[in-house]
């Protein structure tokens, strides 16, 4: 009840498709299309979920991340990002700014709802 | 949704970053060492890959590879910008942009030359390794199933895990959906209050899990923590192949496995003989935690193979039918000799005789019930076999129903069983088949689009209640009375109740259309239907209601062959009816028939009862010589009357066909052989108390 989860990604058609699948999931969705703007979300929408690309302008996703982490609130916030499979290495960058989880995309909507109940339940 | 496909956002979105592009590739060359500049294309070049993999825009994507790296380099100074990049980059704008929108005219030649040219910048800077089409690792890589093995799992999480927004729960929930699963929690490592850090994670967890789903897919589980944690997964029972006997590894054995004391350890303390669990911790070697979740394994296990065990040698022992049938007959002649025997002893009155003869009746009696049961079997097959039934008809049909299932437990004959099959086939049939209505006009008619059927059983007294409903189209008094006129079954005008006339759907001859047409209403065949069930002395009736749906309800006798019955008399005639029918018995004085006129109502505590002279009945002429007696029986919770001249007692019977002089009495269901070789009738209590109702109703119209 109340789920709610921020997507940031400078993809509109990227954030739509999560949207879709987690409203699915019966998650309330907060959207935003960079880091800068995702921290501003974060602090108005309290989300129990946060899912972030890594390439974005104003804050990349590392950064964010970082930040994120760094406010109490959001200590233990599952934080999945999205990486492609030619970049390996930020999967790691990922991990060590304090990601959860990662999906490597191109991913289904399937893939997406697997993840979100593994660091979710 | 085809006002919002993702792919008309993709294609608009990727639209607008390409003229971004566009624009940014223009400045970069007025400053070509803006590293912002750089990074803006390099991301736009990004999204338009990383979305049109997502969308199916494969070609876009990989092609849009070539260019992202280009600029992956320039950002990092790995590569200087120059003309010739400017330029294939604009050009590569333009390629991505005709892909998009019209992929038929996309020019093969161009693209190819365009990559070779990205590829040869590229060539110059050292790591660069080209990217070669790589498939995609399959998106949902579905777990093979495997021989089903039992694992330890265990899982110490790193003391910060929770800092990384991990979730143990969901882990453990994820664990055990794999299989069957014990998960032990060991909190060992718990400091001191003074010590603890609540943000930190001191428990560790040991997981026995039976699955299929192979190793993979228990590693699979812990991806995202496997990092941060110590994961151990070994495979302590190997389904069927090994450990075989219900036994499971010693306690010391299981804590050296797991690391937790070693081979000295153990040895000392085997020699102290006692409980090694119990030493192992009064030695100080493990704590008591560690030795719970070994113990717990070691049940865990001992108690899966014993029940794989059991399984597997069983307890039961298969019997061929015609055994079990030889065995039925012989226990009935065993029945009729005993009572042939009880009879004698009777007569002759001697007391060790008598004796005999009654311990002889109890263990005959008892031997019977076994033999019986021996027979009885749930229902439970017959139901399952029916959900494919249903499942295939509805597709065929189109129409989408649901099967629920109660009493499946319930037990029955074997051999009653079997006949019942085909009953019950035709009766689901036509509730797929003219029952259900299609979704969409249950959908006009508010209901539910999904149709129901539901097939149940419950035990009533000495009978079995086997119910078919469903909840579609119901029966129509109007023209099942039509057709009922039509065919000469009812008379014109006559009144008749909604039971009888819904019942009239059993009545041969009421529907025959079924190979003519195939459009068939709901009686198409019921008629044999009832017979097969009258054939196993069953009875069969339908209720149809408005917002109720229509329920066929069968009642079938427990067992076919042998019962306890009441032995009655008319005249020189002998009958029985089943013991288990009986409620009461009555002398039939002046004071029962006191409010009935023509000694058909008997007044039997105040409730009237309505009931059935066996000498009418029989056309016994002469009258009985004193009071008669009044058995009533109980059957569908209403009470009738049965006046015979005498009650001569309690008897086992076996029940035999009758002849084919009588299969026209409809009062009497079978035949029997009596302890003295004579022949009695046995009633069916059904039929009569039909009769007396149906008299009742006459009469009171009258």
């Amino acid at each position: 009840m109340g789920k709610k989860a921020l997507i940031v990604d400078d993809s509109a058609s990227m954030r739509q498709m999560i949207n879709f699948t987690l409203d699915e999931e019966g998650w309330e969705v907060a959207e935003a299309s960079n880091g800068k703007e995702g921290l501003d979300q974060l602090h108005l929408t309290h989300p129990q979920l946060v899912i972030t690309d890594i390439h974005m302008p104003e804050m990349n996703g590392i950064e964010f991340i970082k930040n994120v982490r760094t406010a109490s609130e959001f200590k233990f916030t599952p934080i999945i990002v999205l990486t492609t499979e030619s970049e390996k290495s930020m999967q790691e960058k990922g991990k060590e700014a304090g990601a959860t989880a990662w999906i490597v995309k191109p991913f289904t909507p399937e893939k997406l709802k697997e993840v979100v109940k593994k660091v979710c339940g | 949704m085809e006002i919002s496909d993702p792919r008309d956002y993709y294609i608009e979105e990727a639209s607008e970053l390409l003229s971004e592009i566009e624009a940014r590739i223009v400045d970069l060359e007025k400053s070509p060492e803006d590293y912002e500049l750089l990074n803006t294309v390099f991301r736009a070049l990004h999204t338009i890959k990383g979305s049109g993999s997502m969308f199916g825009y494969d070609e876009i994507a990989s092609f849009t590879h070539e260019v992202e790296t280009v600029f992956d380099y320039l950002r990092d100074g790995k590569l200087l910008i120059n003309k010739k990049i400017i330029d294939s980059t604009l050009m590569a704008c333009d390629h991505i942009s005709v892909l998009l929108k019209n992929p038929q005219n996309a020019d093969k030649e161009l693209q190819e030359k365009l990559v070779a040219s990205f590829r040869e910048l590229m060539s110059k800077v050292q790591e660069y390794a080209p990217h070669t089409a790589e498939p995609t690792p399959p998106l949902a890589e579905k777990t093979q199933e495997e021989p089903r093995k039992t694992y330890r799992i265990e899982f110490k999480p790193g003391r910060e895990i929770f800092l990384r927004g991990i979730k143990i729960l969901p882990l453990l929930n994820e664990l055990s959906d794999l299989g069957e699963a014990l998960i032990i929690a060991n909190s060992d490592e718990l400091p001191n209050l003074e010590d603890l850090n609540p943000e930190h994670c001191y428990t560790t967890w040991t997981a026995i899990l039976t699955t299929s789903s192979g190793i993979n897919a228990i590693k699979d589980v812990f991806i995202f923590v496997e990092d941060y944690s110590r994961i151990k997964i070994d495979v302590i029972d190997e389904g069927d192949v090994l450990g075989t006997e219900d036994d499971y590894k010693k306690i010391g054995e299981i804590l050296s496995e797991r690391g937790y004391m070693n081979v000295e350890e153990i040895n000392k303390i085997i020699s102290k003989k006692k409980l090694f669990g119990e030493m192992a911790v009064e030695q100080g070697i493990v704590t008591p935690d560690k030795v719970e979740s070994a113990l717990a394994e070691q049940k865990y296990v001992r108690e899966m193979r014993k029940r794989r065990n059991e399984v597997q040698t069983g307890s039961t022992i298969r019997v061929k039918n015609e055994k079990l049938d030889y065995l039925v007959d012989l226990v009935g002649e065993l029945v009729t000799l005993q009572a042939r025997l009880s009879g004698y002893a009777n007569k002759d009155g001697e007391a060790e005789l008598l004796n005999i003869s009654e311990t002889l009746e109890g263990l005959t009696s008892e031997l019977r019930e076994t033999t019986m049961s021996i027979r009885m079997v749930p229902l439970t097959e017959t139901f399952r076999s029916f959900f494919r039934l249903v499942r295939d008809l509805s597709h065929e049909l189109g129409k989408n129903v649901e099967l629920v299932t109660y009493g499946a437990e319930t037990e029955l004959d074997k051999n009653v069983i079997d006949m019942l099959k085909d009953p019950l086939v035709h009766i689901i049939r036509n509730s797929v088949d003219h029952g259900i209505e299609h979704s969409k006009d249950r959908a006009a008619l508010g209901k539910p689009e999904k149709g129901t059927i539901t097939q149940g059983a419950a035990y009533s007294g000495a009978n079995v209640l086997i119910e078919i409903s469903d909840d579609g189209r119901v029966l129509d008094p109007e023209k099942i009375r039509k057709k009922g006129e039509e065919k000469g079954l009812i008379k014109s005008g006559s009144e008749i109740g909604e039971h009888e006339l819904f019942n009239l759907i059993f009545e041969p001859g009421f529907s025959t259309s079924e190979k003519a047409t195939g459009i068939s209403g709901r009686g198409v065949g019921m008629d044999v239907v009832r017979k097969n069930i009258e054939r196993l002395r069953g009875t069969v009736e339908v209720a149809s209601e408005k917002n109720r749906g229509t329920t066929i309800t069968i009642r079938l006798p427990l067992t076919l062959s042998i019962i306890d019955g009441l032995l009655l008399e008319v005249g020189d005639g002998k009958y029985i009816v089943n013991l288990s029918d009986v409620v009461e018995c009555f002398e039939l004085t002046g004071d029962l028939l006191g409010i009935s006129d023509n000694n058909s109502i008997a007044n039997i505590r105040g409730e009237a009862v309505p009931f059935i002279n066996l000498r009418t009945l029989f056309s016994q002429q002469d009258a009985s010589e004193g009071n008669m007696q009044l058995v009533v029986v109980n059957t569908e919770d209403q009470k009738t009357g049965i006046a015979v001249d005498r009650v001569l007692g309690q008897t086992q019977i076996v029940i035999k066909p009758l002849s084919i002089a009588f299969r026209n009495v409809e009062e009497v269901s079978g035949s029997t052989i009596l302890g003295d070789g004579s022949i009695a009738l046995i009633l069916d209590v059904n039929k009569i108390t039909q009769k007396a109702r149906e008299e009742k109703t006459s009469r009171i119209a009258k």
